[in-house]
């Protein structure tokens, strides 16, 4: 017997306009077979799959990279956490460890953030939510609370007043910008004067102090210069309360909001083309603070609370083939045992999807199905993947932000989390889970059987 | 013992001990004051040297209490009463009256009419003075109420001017006149022409200070030498005129106002020669007027002096003294300090004019254009983290990361010239014809211009005439001029001609950021290659602001633990400093670009000395943001705070001609999850401190076998 | 026209580049493709296939039968086989 070559099952491609080229053969899919060079199939041996799999070379890079471009333009800079991109304490404590800042909207968030060793100066504390506990113990202890509306106003005067102390707080604004649309249920409107009367009533009752504002335009903007424009709009704002009241501020919290190199489905530029970069996004933020009117020792710090920007990219999810498909309309399809359980992004962004075995076969448009029972389970939309045998796996990225936060135990229970450090050890930051998980928050009552 | 373990005192005991301190203070200090000093002893000493003549020394006496008691009653500052400087004027205006009035029970009214008047005038000249113009008082109330009171004399009923001075029965004082008239001419500070008071003063003053003595010494000694050669001196000038004012302008100008060296002793000298004059010209004009010529030469001279040299940059010799404490042996000390500590001895004080870290692309001597007179220059870019200066291909601008980035003042200062509109050149190509491009010229003090040139079009945001703070946004970097690509060039002229001869430049607060262990410089010239930045203030702070008090556990070896208050000041100067409460000692401090500066202590207290050895410099710079970062250096300490009484007095007579030994302290910070943890060592101490987001909690100093520690309790309400 | 006939206009090159004159159409096939291809064009029913490609290949525990139908119901779709050809 003469050595034969390895089977690969059959493909036809049919050619369209543009695939074609003087071969003959349409374009080639890349393969990865790594992650910050580690190979990837040892990281399924030891932790199974499917894997997320998040590179810390990647955080701290991005973390220090737009750190250094805001620094090269303003003074006066603190990052913050986005706790609910990732709420692996490891993630949140490396970023602290980075000299991060900790952004939380909710109770449950803020007590995370204390837990993992932020005082309550270095928290900054938003969201329409924020329970009484967490509230007073974030006004007494100095953190940067950011005021969404009256009623809440009205709750940390009373907090203030029971304390007999006279807290800082910030308010929130909403405003419009050209291009974006207006996330008004948050805060106090800026053009419509509420902002204005929201600073009246703080002034008029005495207890608070004012010492910062805050605005968040919204998720993943593409277009800079919307912050350049709200920027301009809250530097006017500062300024007239610095010469009317006398208000001097210490911080302006320009949100977060910063995209990152994920693809919208509706989008039609690549991200690589399409995603400002980091220089881009502080050139326009900060282009703005300069008519701030304040001396140039006393400039209020800028603080920026992002979150995607830093981590999307640092993460990504090795699933395996569980079975190919033909669907009845002749398209293929492959079913992967990571869905929209595990990718909840995935609802909003075409995530790449790579075969981490390198193969010359050519691609074909394929379906890439997760393992839930739901017909909106969709990973992967007519995606250009080689054949691929069952047990064989992929790379999804990016997918550092919001689906570790967001996953559900649905159908499946969620998976392992590894860290991957730059001298290629890598470590688990979240074991796989199992169905205690699940139900041990449970209460069976006695007649159906439960004891205790 | 209370449970805290603390000492417990009786407080009605304390309360009246401290009221007759209080007191004691505050007549002794007042007599030491018009010898600039704040010294007990030295008040006794003077003191009796005014009771030589019995008569009017009581008087001055008297005048010091009731003036304090008048400035108490008006509630004015109770620190400023302690240390004498409200009683001083009110003590010549008295010894005055004690002098020139014949006593009767008219001239009490009179006096308690002055005395009130001196407190009203002090109070209110200085706070002219000291706002408007930076200048201490001096004793031109004290003149100008014994002018009033002299003037209002003939109009008063049942006061008359005393005929002659009162007589002193005492053997005249061998040896040459000369000696017999500086005696005097002491005594006569105080209405006390003989020689037997100036004996005393000189002794009050010798204690003080033996700088002081030896320029009272030559300033006399000029102007006798001028008597001599020069001038033609009424009858009486030395012991009547010279004692007030030539000695007292020697005094000041060698060591008081000015650092001690020998610019200071020239000056001195000059100053002595010029209040000579000054006094036989006033003498001229005051005669006709009836009045006497008192201090007022002695103002004059010291005032315009001060002020006139003030004007220069603040680092020119001699240099100007602001601080608490006038001994200019502590002036001298401090100076000393100050120069090994921050390096640079003259210049103005400049940082980085960018923000965020950029690395030099051409030193000082670079080959490319900064060569012969133009060899101090600097040029400066952003190198990105794969090494280049751009990405991509480097064809446009915009790739280059420093293009268009905020390009700010490294001091304060004016804008003298401002070059705009020059477009910016393409990458590869320079313009030759103006080589600078656009620029902005800063006059930042004394004869130094700073040029930032290749700005970018229409980025220059300041006018002509426009004065400029540290840190503020000039313009943003360009590729204008001679500029193959966009970067930075700055240098330092002596001239406000465009690329003029450059002069050696360097920067403060220089850190060259690494991620294995950044370095810092207090003062350095980079290195073409070397990344650098300013401070960036960190997340931990150190904040004392004014008023602030806090509660201390304070723990000295054996010594039962006690808790100390401290309290946040500022001193007559404007100097931020640490007080322990019941206690005049003070730690000065400053905190700059985010760096925490213990300068100096005044006065002699342990917990101070714990604080000073500890807290010598803490960096708050954002590179110890980051757990794990640490930082090591070398700083000088000054001995003298650490060990106290006992031969000190001898190690200064020393230390005025041989400067003392520098004592180097290694020192350390390391970022740790909880904080920032110092730590000091040398052969003689070993120092410790903790500081965490709500500032120092912990300090600690061990010194020739003594452990001593403070721990932080908490505010103080 | 019959299927061997339609079947024997098809242009298959070695490389895996298919040409359909009656349709104008343009595939790619790969190596295993082919084979397929040309054994149903030389009129091999469904076990003498899959003999042909256990013989050509390494083993290698695919389901080879479950492949072949597979590609020829894709061949039927794209018009490469007449509609309603089956193996036999």
């Amino acid at each position: 017997m003469t050595d034969r070559p390895p089977y690969v099952p059959p493909t036809l491609v049919r050619h369209r306009s543009g695939l074609m080229n003087k071969m003959g053969v349409g374009p080639v899919v890349s393969s990865r077979s790594s992650v910050a060079g580690v190979n990837v199939e040892a990281l399924v041996e030891a932790y199974g799959s499917p894997l997320f799999i998040y590179d810390e070379q990647i955080i701290r890079a991005r973390y220090r990279a737009l750190h250094n471009a805001l620094v090269l333009r303003y003074p006066k800079v603190a990052l913050a956490w986005s706790y609910k991109t990732c709420y692996l304490d490891a993630i949140c404590r490396l970023y602290h460890q980075e000299g991060a800042l900790a952004e939380v909207v909710s109770g449950m968030e803020y007590r995370k953030a204390r837990r993992n060793g932020m005082t309550p100066g270095q928290i900054v504390y938003n969201g329409p939510h924020k329970d009484d506990q967490t509230l007073t113990e974030a006004l007494l202890g100095g953190a940067r609370v950011h005021l969404d509306h009256f009623d809440e106003l009205a709750r940390c005067e009373r907090i203030a007043e029971q304390h007999g102390c006279r807290p800082a707080v910030s308010i929130r604004l909403n405003l419009e910008t050209s291009t974006l649309p207006r996330w008004d249920r948050f805060g106090f409107n800026l053009d419509n004067g509420q902002a204005r009367d929201a600073v009246r009533r703080l002034l008029a009752g005495g207890r608070l102090r004012l010492t910062g504002l805050h605005v968040h335009l919204g998720t993943f903007i593409l277009d800079v210069r919307a912050f350049a424009e709200a920027t301009r709009k809250v530097v006017a704002f500062a300024n007239r309360l610095r010469s009317e009241r006398g208000i001097v501020l210490d911080t302006l919290d320009l949100g977060g909001g910063l995209a990152s190199r994920n693809r919208l489905r509706s989008q039609y530029l690549p991200s690589d083309q399409s995603v400002p970069s980091f220089a881009q996004y502080a050139e326009q933020l900060v282009d703005g603070l300069s008519a701030l009117d304040y001396p140039a020792n006393e400039l209020p710090t800028l603080v920026l609370e992002t979150g995607r920007a830093l981590i999307d990219e640092a993460g990504s999810l090795v699933t395996t083939v569980v079975a190919n498909k033909r669907l009845a309309d002749g398209r293929r399809g492959m079913v992967v045992d990571a869905g929209v359980n595990t990718l909840f992004t995935a609802y909003w962004y075409q995530h790449q999807l790579v075969p981490t075995q390198p193969t010359s076969e050519p691609p074909e448009p394929t379906m890439v199905y997760g393992p839930l029972c739901m017909n909106i389970d969709v990973v992967g939309n007519n995606v250009m993947l080689p054949p691929m045998a069952v047990g064989q796996r992929m790379l999804v990225t990016p997918v550092g932000a919001y689906n570790l936060s967001q996953s559900m135990q649905f159908i499946e229970l969620r998976p392992a989390v590894c860290l991957v450090r730059p001298d290629g050890t890598h470590t688990l930051i979240r074991r796989r889970e199992v169905l205690d998980d699940l139900t041990r928050a449970e209460v069976i009552p006695p007649w159906l059987g439960g004891g205790r | 013992m209370n449970p805290l373990g603390t000492k417990t005192v009786d407080s009605s005991k304390s309360t009246s001990r401290a009221a007759v301190r209080f007191a004691i203070d505050m007549v002794l200090h007042s007599y030491s004051a018009v010898l600039f000093a704040r010294s007990r002893w030295m008040g006794l000493l003077l003191l009796l040297a005014t009771l030589v003549v019995p008569s009017v020394g009581l008087v001055g006496l008297g005048g010091v209490v009731l003036a304090n008691g008048i400035c108490l009653a008006l509630a004015l500052d109770r620190a400023s009463v302690r240390s004498g400087l409200l009683g001083y004027n009110a003590l010549l205006v008295f010894l005055a009256i004690g002098a020139f009035l014949e006593h009767s029970p008219v001239v009490l009214l009179v006096a308690l009419a002055a005395g009130l008047l001196t407190v009203l005038m002090h109070v209110a000249l200085t706070g002219a003075l000291r706002s408007h113009f930076g200048l201490p008082v001096l004793s031109l109330p004290f003149v100008l109420v014994t002018w009033v009171v002299l003037a209002a004399v003939p109009h008063l009923k049942g006061v008359a001017l005393v005929s002659h001075p009162p007589a002193v029965h005492l053997p005249a004082l061998p040896g040459p006149l000369m000696l017999d008239g500086f005696f005097r001419s002491l005594g006569a500070i105080f209405f006390q022409p003989h020689w037997a008071s100036g004996v005393l003063v000189l002794v009050a003053l010798g204690r003080w200070s033996r700088i002081a003595v030896v320029h009272a010494m030559v300033g006399f000694g000029v102007a006798w030498a001028a008597d001599a050669w020069l001038l033609h001196f009424p009858p009486n000038f030395f012991h009547v005129y010279a004692g007030f004012n030539v000695v007292l302008t020697a005094v000041a100008l060698g060591g008081v106002f000015f650092v001690p060296g020998p610019d200071a002793s020239l000056l001195s000298v000059g100053g002595s020669l010029v209040a000579a004059l000054v006094t036989v010209g006033s003498l001229s004009i005051l005669a006709p007027l009836g009045l006497p010529v008192l201090a007022l030469p002695f103002n004059l001279v010291a005032l315009l002096t001060l002020y006139a040299l003030r004007q220069r940059s603040a680092s020119s010799r001699p240099r100007s003294v602001t601080g608490r404490d006038a001994r200019p042996e502590d002036n001298l000390a401090w100076y000393r300090q100050w120069a090994v500590r921050f390096g640079q001895k003259d210049g103005p004080r400049l940082v980085l004019p960018f923000r965020g870290a950029w690395t030099v692309s051409q030193g000082n001597d670079g080959p490319h254009t900064h060569q012969s007179i133009w060899r101090h220059g600097l040029d400066f870019e952003v190198r990105g983290t794969d090494g280049r200066w751009c990405e991509g291909t480097g064809d446009q601008l915009t790739d280059y990361h420093c293009y268009r980035l905020p390009v700010v003042a490294p001091a304060p200062g004016t804008v003298v010239r401002v070059v705009d509109g020059l477009p910016d050149c393409a990458p590869g190509t320079a313009d030759t014809i103006h080589p600078w491009g656009n620029l902005v010229l800063l006059w930042v003090g004394a004869d130094r211009y700073f040029l930032l040139a290749h700005l970018t079009p229409g980025s220059i945001r300041v006018e002509e005439g426009a004065t400029v703070r540290t840190g503020q946004e000039l313009a943003r970097c360009g590729a204008s001029g001679r500029a193959p690509r966009p970067h930075l060039h700055v240098q330092l002229q002596s001239t406000s001609v465009v690329g003029a001869p450059t002069v050696p430049m360097g920067f403060h607060n220089l850190w060259s950021p690494a991620l294995e262990g950044a370095r810092l410089e207090r003062y350095g010239v980079p290195k073409e290659g070397q990344q650098v930045r300013n401070s960036i203030i960190g997340n931990l702070r150190i904040d004392w602001p004014i008023g602030a008090r806090t509660r201390w556990r304070w723990a000295d070896g054996s010594e039962p633990l006690e808790v100390v208050e401290l309290v946040s000041q500022l001193d007559s100067s404007g100097q931020p400093c640490l007080l322990v409460m019941g206690s005049a000692a003070c730690m000065r401090f400053e905190i700059r670009d985010g760096i925490f500066y213990a300068l100096g202590v005044d006065g002699d207290h342990p917990v101070l000395r714990t604080l000073y050895a500890a807290l010598l410099m803490v960096p708050l710079d954002a590179a110890l943001d980051r757990v794990g970062a640490a930082l090591t250096w070398k700083d000088t300490i000054d001995l003298r705070v650490l060990s106290s009484g006992g031969w000190s007095w001898l190690r200064d007579i020393i230390s005025t001609v041989v400067p003392p030994k520098k004592h180097f302290v290694d020192y350390s910070a390391c970022r740790t999850p909880d904080g920032l943890v110092l730590e000091g060592r040398s052969e003689a101490l070993q120092t410790a401190a903790h500081v965490d987001a709500a500032g120092v909690s912990r300090v600690f100093l061990e010194l020739q076998g003594r452990r001593m520690s403070l721990t932080k309790l908490g505010e103080a309400p | 026209m019959n299927d061997a006939a339609r079947l024997a206009q098809l242009a298959i090159s070695p490389s895996g580049f298919v040409f359909d004159p009656h349709t104008g159409g343009t595939f790619t096939v790969n190596a295993t493709g082919r084979l397929i291809l040309e054994g149903v064009r030389d009129g091999l029913g469904l076990a003498a296939l899959t003999r042909h490609l256990e013989r050509r290949f390494a083993p290698g525990g695919a389901d080879l039968e479950r492949d072949v139908l597979e590609y020829v119901a894709r061949l039927r779709e794209n018009g490469l086989l007449p509609a309603g050809f089956e193996l036999h």
